[in-house]
């Protein structure tokens, strides 16, 4: 089974092609980052254009690099939500064409189950039957996110982000400390040799204990990072200075703060589910901090940890297709790709 | 040549199928928030009644506005998902060029006209298409945007085409091969993407504010 993968629902355009959901043909990604970093953000007006110009560049690129004829093709897959509708339509409706063009099947596929999938593109990885059930911290720009996966296409989340992204929270501080965009390498790099304790950020909900959201989920499971932007802000605006002489510091401070967070709901969720597979997906996946912690508690809770390979942490296509690909093995339907829902929920739970 | 054209910049966006420069058949395509779905299925209806496929189509026209971004978006991205397969050629003119031929083809004597649109937030675009000798017209003037209510005081002496009469996808089709050059496949934007000053410079460092 050999499927085409596209993804456009950021910043990104991709497209890839994988043959039976874990073997990767071919994955090609066009990055807007250098249209967005005067922005300090992701502009989607800015990446709407950029979509429509790249879309076919990276699809002719993908089946090229994959060495493989349209007609060789069982489907494609495509991303039809969460994201930016903007973006989302662009993938959605290059995709529904080139369906329509091969006759073939255009199945969408949900963001968040796709970089769920991204942890299996790793050779060594086991397989889903193998891992599962696992506890996955999907942490992005976009999304964070606690997900209970019990098979492919079960999913539960247990906990997420009440206001920003991990990722979002880190650009915004990068913004901040006028370290550029993307935040989070921004962030990584500045901090390197930089102390950690210099000032202790809040560790959003950190003492929450015995409430639930409106929507039912454990509040001790779910993150909140926009009352540590707020006191970057406000310690930036009491201490002015320390933006010359200590900025290696601050980006530490920041850095561990947000990690810190992460990991401590990573912990809570692994004695609770008593998951004996942890998992990290989504783009803050790559920051070697964060790596080194859920490292350190897989160890201490004598659970396996799978990490995404880099190259399929931020968004990408060949996480789309391996989503697709997965359920189909597993005997699923993947859905009929029909319009953008930028919040589409994560079915299966 | 057996052309299948698109037209989404407008609320009424449309299909149509020519056969060396002859309109074989049509489609109106729904707006508003199911205008990508459509369009897809709109194509389908449109292809069984020619009795053709996708196959069949040898070459795509689609107009890029100026008009609504979403519909030019969609359509100008599906005519390239059909095209890819087959490396078929995309031809891409102005919408506006489509409202023009139209507009010539029905004068006796057709001399340049001035057509327009809405740019929403009170404001039109407009430019000046002059026939050519091949069929349709081309562009002679900048594209403007306007204040609505300076609707005809810019080209006083130019007629101006009746700002209702929206492109339509036959006439994006008659288009090929009149000798007009094909235009890049992007949208025709006539406002930046981007409001607001950017924050930082190309090499990451922060744009002092005011700068």
């Amino acid at each position: 089974m050999i499927l085409l993968g596209i993804e456009s629902s950021c910043d990104e355009t991709a497209a890839a092609v994988v043959r039976d959901g874990r073997h990767v043909l071919s994955s090609v990604i066009h990055s807007q980052i250098a249209s967005h970093r005067p922005y300090g953000g992701v502009v989607p007006e800015i990446a709407s254009r950029a979509h429509v110009g790249a879309f076919p560049v990276v699809t002719a690129a993908a089946m090229e690099q994959a060495g493989i004829a349209w007609r060789d093709l069982d489907a494609i897959a495509v991303t039809h939500g969460p994201g930016l509708v903007s973006s989302l339509l662009i993938g959605l409706s290059g995709a529904r064409a080139l369906g329509q063009a091969l006759g073939k099947p255009v199945w969408g596929v949900n963001h968040i189950e796709a970089h769920l999938a991204g942890m299996f593109l790793a050779p060594a990885a086991p397989a889903p039957d193998a891992a599962c059930p696992l506890l996955a911290l999907m942490v992005s720009g976009g999304h964070t996110c606690l997900v209970e996966m019990t098979a492919v296409g079960q999913y539960r989340i247990l906990g997420q982000t009440l206001d920003d992204a991990a990722g979002e929270c880190l650009d915004k501080g990068a913004n901040l400390l006028g370290l550029g965009y993307p935040g989070g390498p921004a962030i990584e790099r500045a901090a390197q040799g930089g102390h950690p304790d210099y000032v202790h950020f809040p560790r959003g909900l950190e003492h929450a204990r015995h409430r639930t959201t409106d929507n039912g989920l454990a509040i001790d499971m779910c993150f909140s990072f926009s009352g540590l932007k707020t006191a970057l802000l406000y310690h930036l605006k009491k201490h002015p200075e320390e933006l010359d002489g200590h900025r290696a510091d601050l980006a530490a401070s920041y850095q561990q703060a947000v990690m810190d967070s992460l990991a401590q709901r990573v912990e809570r969720a692994l004695a609770v589910t008593g998951a004996r597979t942890l998992a990290c997906v989504g783009g803050v996946a790559k920051n070697a901090l964060l790596r080194g912690k859920l490292e350190a508690l897989a160890r201490r809770h004598s659970a396996t940890l799978i990490l995404t390979p880099l190259a399929y942490c931020t968004d990408n296509a060949a996480m789309v297709a391996a989503a697709a690909g997965l359920r189909v093995l597993a005997g699923l339907d993947n859905p009929p790709a029909l319009e953008a829902d930028p919040s589409l929920p994560l079915v299966g739970e | 040549m057996k052309v299948l054209a698109v037209e989404g910049s407008t609320e009424q966006a449309s299909l149509a199928l020519l056969l060396d420069g002859t309109v074989v058949a049509t489609e109106a395509v729904a707006g508003g928030r199911r205008r990508s779905q459509g369009l897809f299925v709109g194509v389908e209806t449109l292809l069984s009644r020619a009795e053709w496929t996708l196959e069949d189509v040898e070459a795509f026209a689609v107009g890029r506005g100026p008009g609504a971004y979403t519909g030019l978006r969609v359509s100008l991205t599906a005519v390239q998902g059909w095209a890819l397969p087959g490396h078929k050629p995309v031809w891409t003119v102005s919408s506006a060029a489509a409202v023009a031929a139209e507009w010539f083809a029905e004068q006796p004597t057709p001399g340049p006209v001035v057509v327009s649109g809405s740019a929403r937030r009170d404001t039109i675009w407009a430019a000046v298409f002059e026939p050519q000798a091949g069929g349709g017209g081309c562009r002679t003037s900048d594209w403007k945007l306007l204040a609505a209510e300076a609707r005809g005081g810019e080209w006083p002496d130019l007629p101006w085409v009746d700002p209702r009469r929206v492109p339509q996808a036959e006439w994006v089709g008659r288009l090929y091969g009149t000798g007009l050059a094909s235009e890049a496949c992007q949208p025709i934007y006539l406002h930046p993407a981007v409001a607001i000053a950017p924050r930082f410079a190309a090499d990451g460092r922060p744009v002092p504010e005011g700068a």
